[in-house]
């Protein structure tokens, strides 16, 4: 039988122990009054959790099947109790039926993606909500929207700056001159850019573009003084267009490109760290485990994806004659690196 | 919704550096490979392409004109190099009528070439007949990197002016180039070599769909030029007037990095208009006008003009299609068919109203195979067929070994043909009479010529050294060059009774004629070795050495027999030596020395001396407002005039200023 862990759970749990007797018979009968008394235990209960997206395809459908997949394993992994969950879904696009379920005050909110987040910052709800699959810079901009006494956390999709530093230390050692270039919403970042390169060695040379058209001329200075290129995403400077002229500048300098996706890699970025969508439900359902944990609070706030891969151009590789390490080995050093 | 969403991060994207964009690494090549990029163009202070062959080990080049210029490798040339292959964007620039590259006759704009490719050894398993000792590969610069416009104007001494225009720019999934350029320059100082060029060339690039993308490029050049020796009844003082244009179109499907295929079209055109009519008899026998039929010259025709010039006009035509798979991991194949159809005509070369052609179809199949980490293997062949001649096949063989991180060998062994041009084919030259009579044929095949041979083999070593920015390229190997095309004086050639009398009264100063034929060979063994050096940032060196030993002959006339050393054609050394070094401020110097030794060259072409030559090139760039501006002083030849390819070339010090804008 499995010991108790944790202060947590209810005194009502204990058990009265073999080899007891008169003493045995008394308590025995205050043992079954206290059960009559006692509350039940939360992690008996049904809870539901409802999960908005605006698109029920792809890469949401796949961040939601996994977070129900994952959720009970997450659970016995921190060694709570599960409660049992009504797992329910809403589409943006059916307001209707979004307005009934979000009246019906489930235990819990997940939104995935900006749409989904945008809608709840616009109709305030009541229950706690835990936004995901959304850019932190996003997120940012919509949290002072929120209201005060909402219970909140977010999970970003992109990539800490001091993990895509130390993955550049790891698998091109000896490149320490990042370019990065910026555009209007991702300039706002250069204070947190310049301190995560500083504190892993890098020098950061930063260009900001405002007018797109000025793309091949401002890259083309950054490549001079750069041999690795960082992608930041902003939707001015990274974009189906402009990564033709970016990849192929970059490579006719032969300065590889440290890419923001897997799709970006398979267009010609060297390298990348992305979380699939299997790895952000899993993350998303050990923090609803957390949530219930911690009895309906989030005690970490606004985290970064725990679970990530890297994906890699061996074309490119070959190509710019750089020998990259194998992925398990970097994923370790960043796991490693992280705590 | 503020300020992105994540479809940023989960988007997908087309694939942008495709294995058609992506250059092989050295390490990893099946034949020798120089690569000059966009960064050693500009610092070569290079006019032209034929100026940058110069620093590839091994290439020889000769200007014939002020507006002519052949660029052969391992020597064994005349003024149209006829055993190389040259494209541009996958586009043979060859002209199949003289054969060699009219490299002052493309619309080319140096300033938007990316990179040059050069494949140092036969490579026909790839590029056909004609990639007989070397490929050039010029790729330009997607139109995506150069949006805005951009204008340089140059002025040079001895006289010149050009001016370039380009604007790019994309329009939708749409994205163009559109460049123009003028030139006006007087030449060589030694020569009557005045010449002005205008010229287009347009690049689009179309993104149908993720996969699949249409390339279509077309070009325009006109230029008057003047050409000649004093003296030369053949060839006097003239002016010429030459067109050519090109249209190109290629639709490629590219599943990922690794898979797609692509069907390809293009149509040179070009004329040489060259036909002129001020010789008369008497300038031909030199005696006063108006003396012919003299009792002193009692010849059965009047002191007419005769009908002379060496105008051309020829026409390519190509399709081919291509696919790139990758059964397994460690198997790659590119394999592909295609067919091509020349054809030229010339009144003086072929005769009135006679058009030559020539069609081709070909196969063609080149595998990569990576048996493992350190073993790389690549086998392929050209399978041809030409009009009136059985097919053909040029296999390669090569395999890369790599022995550590960073070094690596490689063995190869191919074999290649070069097919004759439709001048060494068909060629009828004759001068005529102004009513169509000949007077005089000079130059005629009879024999069908067959197509030369090479075997070659070929060792090679890249050494990489990380720390110190080096890398080296060491090539040994051995050409046994067959059946060698050359062109043959036969003095007892008749050919049409009229001509018998001709022959009788000009006696050796009209009889016989020269015809190709395959009579020669040739062994070629030597070394190159070159390496980039990078000791620090802003410094870079190019090396470049090469040296040959050749053996071989061929003939050069019969009637009687006598046969022509061709040891002297291809020269012992050459080199060259590249230091650029960039100060703060963007203010960029280099210096590069090149050196021939002494070559044989044949056709217009003198035995020449070695020479060497000092070019010297500063350039600043700098910021106007919004724009990107750049003055770029470079002086050629810094140390004493030298000739180059022909006696009367004196190649004297020159000098450009450039001042470019990018806006």
């Amino acid at each position: 039988m499995r010991e108790p862990a944790v202060q947590t759970i209810s005194p009502c749990t204990r058990r009265p122990q073999r080899g007891d007797s008169h003493p045995r018979r008394l308590l025995q009968w205050a043992f079954w009054l206290v059960v009559f008394l006692c509350p039940p235990l939360p992690a008996q209960a049904m809870v539901k959790v409802l999960v908005i997206s605006n698109n029920w395809t792809g890469v949401y459908q796949g961040v939601e099947n996994a977070i129900r997949k994952q959720f009970v394993p997450a659970c016995a992994a921190l060694e709570s109790g599960c409660p049992d969950v009504e797992w329910r879904k809403a589409n943006l696009d059916n307001e209707e039926n979004l307005r009934i379920q979000i009246a019906e005050h489930p235990g819990l909110i997940v939104t995935l993606g900006g749409m989904a987040a945008h809608w709840v910052v616009e109709h305030p709800v009541a229950s706690p909500v835990l936004f995901t699959l959304i850019p932190h810079q996003t997120f940012e901009a919509m949290a002072s929207s929120l209201p005060g006494g909402l219970e909140y956390s977010a999970l970003f999709i992109d990539q800490p700056f001091d993990r895509q530093f130390k993955l550049i230390k790891y698998a091109l050692p000896k490149r320490k001159k990042v370019g990065v270039l910026l555009g209007p919403t991702s300039s706002k970042l250069k204070p947190s850019l310049l301190e995560a390169a500083s504190r892993n060695g890098f020098t950061l040379n930063i260009a900001v573009l405002r007018d797109k058209a000025r793309l091949g001329r401002s890259l083309q200075r950054l490549l001079d003084v750069s041999n690795v290129l960082l992608s930041v995403p902003d939707p001015l400077v990274y974009n189906r267009r402009s990564i033709f002229s970016i990849l192929l500048t970059t490579y006719h300098s032969r300065v590889p490109v440290v890419g923001f996706s897997k799709a970006y890699v398979k267009a010609g970025a060297l390298i990348a760290l992305y979380s699939s969508p299997e790895q952000i439900g899993k993350h998303t359902a050990e923090l609803i485990a957390t949530f219930y944990r911690d009895a309906h609070t989030f005690s970490s706030k606004n985290v970064y994806p725990r679970y990530f891969s890297v994906a890699m151009n061996a074309n490119v590789a070959r190509s710019l004659e750089i020998r990259l390490p194998e992925e398990d080995e970097l994923i370790d050093l960043l796991q490693g690196a992280d705590r | 919704m503020e300020p992105y969403s994540e479809d940023i991060f989960l988007a997908d994207l087309p694939v942008v550096l495709s294995a058609s964009r992506l250059s092989q690494p050295l390490p990893e090549a099946p034949a020798a490979i120089t690569v000059i990029d966009r960064r050693t163009i500009d610092l070569s202070g290079a006019r032209n392409i034929p100026d940058l062959l110069r620093l590839v080990p091994g290439f020889q080049v000769g200007r014939s004109t002020g507006s002519r210029v052949t660029a052969t490798y391992h020597g064994r040339s005349d003024q149209y190099a006829r055993n190389m292959q040259v494209l541009i964007d996958g586009r043979s620039v060859y002209d199949p009528g003289s054969g060699g590259v009219p490299w002052f006759e493309l619309p080319l704009v140096i300033d938007d070439v990316q990179r040059v490719e050069v494949i140092r050894g036969p490579n026909s398993a790839t590029f056909g007949a004609n990639a007989f000792v070397a490929t050039v590969n010029i790729i330009t610069r997607d139109p995506s990197e150069q949006t805005g416009g951009y204008a340089r104007v140059s002025a040079g001494d001895p006289h010149e002016i050009e001016g370039v225009f380009r604007q790019a720019g994309s329009e939708g999934n749409l994205d163009y180039r559109v460049s123009l350029r003028y030139d006006a320059n007087t030449g060589l100082a030694t020569r009557h070599d005045d010449a002005t060029t205008r010229s287009i060339d347009v690049r689009t690039d179309y993104r149908l769909s993720p996969d699949n993308a249409i390339q279509a490029k077309f070009g325009y050049l006109n230029a008057g030029r003047q050409d000649g020796f004093p003296d030369d009844i053949l060839q006097p003082e003239r002016n010429l007037h030459d067109r050519y244009h090109y249209e190109q179109i290629r639709f490629s499907h590219t599943r990922d990095a690794d898979r797609g295929w692509q069907l390809q079209f293009y149509h040179n055109a070009f004329d040489i208009e060259d036909d002129f009519d001020f010789i008369r008899f008497s300038d031909i026998l030199q005696i006063p006008p108006g003396r012919v039929g003299d009792p002193d010259w009692p010849l059965p025709w009047d002191d007419q003009y005769l009908k002379l010039g060496l105008g051309i006009r020829s026409h390519r035509y190509d399709l081919e299609f291509q696919q790139t798979l990758k059964p397994f991991d460690a198997w790659r194949i590119v394999w592909g068919v295609g067919g091509r159809y020349d054809t030229a005509a010339s009144e003086a070369l072929f005769g009135l109203d006679t058009e030559v052609n020539r069609h081709q179809f070909r196969a063609f199949v080149n595998t990569e195979w990576r048996l493992n980490d350190d073993l790389l293997v690549n086998a392929g062949a050209m399978l041809e067929k030409y009009e009136g001649i059985s097919p053909r096949i040029s296999p390669r063989i090569a395999a890369n070994y790599r022995l550590s991180p960073h070094h690596s060998i490689r063995i190869s062994a191919s074999k290649a043909i070069r097919m004759p041009s439709l001048v060494e084919e068909f060629s009828n030259y004759r001068t005529r009479f102004q009513d169509g009579t000949t007077f005089d044929v000079l130059y005629r095949t009879s024999d069908i010529p067959a197509p030369e041979k090479i075997l070659s083999y070929e060792l090679g070593y890249i050494g990489e050294f990380p720390e110190n920015g080096l890398t080296l390229d060491v090539k040994l190997y051995r050409d046994e060059l067959r059946n060698t095309l050359n062109t043959t004086f036969d003095p007892d050639a008749v050919f049409e009774p009229d001509l018998v009398a001709t022959n009788a009264i000009f006696g050796a100063a009209t009889r016989g004629a020269f015809s190709t034929g395959n009579s020669g060979h040739a062994d070629i063994r030597g070394w190159e070795a070159a390496a980039t050096w990078r000791p620090l940032d802003n410094l870079q060196i190019r090396l470049s050495i090469a040296r040959a030993w050749a053996i071989g002959q061929d003939r050069k006339a019969i009637h009687p027999t006598v046969y022509r050393q061709l040891n002297d054609q291809v020269p012992h050394t050459g080199g060259s030596l590249l230091i650029a070094y960039e100060f703060p401020g963007r203010l960029e110097t280099s210096l590069v020395y090149h050196k021939v030794g002494s070559i044989n060259w044949s056709g217009e072409g003198n035995d020449m001396p070695g020479y060497h030559r000092t070019d010297l090139r500063i350039s600043k760039a700098f910021g106007i407002g919004d724009s990107d501006a750049r003055v770029t002083l470079t002086i050629q030849n810094l140390e004493n005039d030298y000739r180059e390819f022909q006696r009367e070339n004196l190649i004297e010090r020159m000098g450009f200023l450039d001042f470019s804008l990018r806006f």
